[in-house]
């Protein structure tokens, strides 16, 4: 990640016209949209196997990367906005797809959350988290890349642009993959602490509940 | 070949420059930047970049010394920024993972 930050720092980018310098937002911001479609995918994962198994570590470990998710893509969207600012000239419009869409579906992941904290039985939270989170990770890929790609964006790929491939000079890419695998891996870790923690609070309040009794 | 991201802008560009109207920084460099370019747009792509620069244009703040400092060269305090948003972000969850993780070291 050292090399990754300190390439997309120091590296010449080619010249392009109102980007200039934000060219080097390819390194940080498309990232954290992927790292956040790995963690959703995570989590759909876990929520199936929670539904087929009953092993509530599936539900601990769905919650932990759902939550480290929309972490990454707050910071997708926050980073996006500031680009868009200084490039676009305002930090957000409702005419553009791809902004709103990727709002909706995060919104979507905070009610995963309300939902979750509106029940006490854990077994119950789980089941119904877990039905929740299917559906959610279900509308991910139609609200994050299908949907504005069929309609007018400023952003690549979408109706009247050329895609990302098409745009994007062969130098970059040899910083932008190693930094989509490094934030991957960065989130899978932050996830797995995550993940920890709630189990070591779970096991906590077991024990204390076991020395009250 | 990247200019093809932002051909919807040459109609409006024509358009603003024609009014005289008071754009930020930003705008006036992708208008200037645009209208050398000629291209066939679609209609959804031009009426997009309308409101986009529609919205720029009322958020825009004449004389910022905020923008001005973004837009100095070439625009890497923009890259500066966004990179500080993730670490900031990343930063703080991670301080408070560490916080509940200490209360529940004082408790045992």
């Amino acid at each position: 990640m050292t090399l990754v930050l300190a390439a997309a720092f120091m590296m010449p980018v080619p010249d392009i016209p109102i980007l200039h310098e934000t060219s080097r937002n390819l390194f940080f911001h498309v990232p954290m949209w992927f790292a956040m479609t790995v963690l959703f995918a995570g989590g759909l994962v876990f929520s199936i196997r929670y539904l087929t198994g009953n092993d509530l570590r599936m539900d601990h470990w769905a919650e932990a990367v759902t939550r480290t998710g929309i972490l990454f893509g707050v910071c997708g969207l926050l980073t996006g906005m500031l680009w868009a600012r200084f490039t676009w000239g305002t930090w957000w419009t409702f005419a553009e797809p791809k902004m709103n869409l990727s709002a909706m579906a995060l919104m979507i992941y905070v009610a995963y959350f309300i939902l979750r904290s509106s029940y006490d039985d854990p077994e119950k939270r789980a089941k119904i988290a877990a039905v929740y989170n299917i559906f959610a990770a279900t509308t991910v890929p139609f609200l994050i890349y299908v949907i504005p790609r069929q309609l007018p964006s400023l952003h690549p790929g979408a109706d009247g642009n050329p895609a990302f491939s098409d745009i994007t000079a062969p130098e970059l890419r040899l910083v932008f993959y190693p930094a989509v695998i490094g934030f991957i891996a960065l989130s899978v870790w932050i996830a797995q602490l995550t993940f920890r923690l709630t189990r070591l609070q779970i096991h906590m309040e077991r024990t204390e509940s076991g020395s009250h009794d | 070949m990247n200019i093809i991201l932002f051909t919807g802008t040459i109609l409006l560009a024509e358009t603003i420059l024609q009014t005289g109207a008071l754009l930020q920084t930003g705008t006036i460099l992708l208008v200037e930047t645009m209208l050398p370019v000629g291209a066939i747009l679609s209609p959804g792509i031009i009426q997009l970049t309308e409101t986009i620069l529609q919205a720029g244009i009322s958020t825009s703040e004449a004389g910022s010394s905020f923008s001005a400092f973004m837009y100095s060269h070439n625009l890497i305090f923009v890259v500066l920024g966004v990179s500080l948003i993730i670490w900031l972000l990343l930063a703080v969850y991670l301080i408070r993972l560490d916080k509940k993780l200490s209360r529940l070291e004082k408790k045992r």
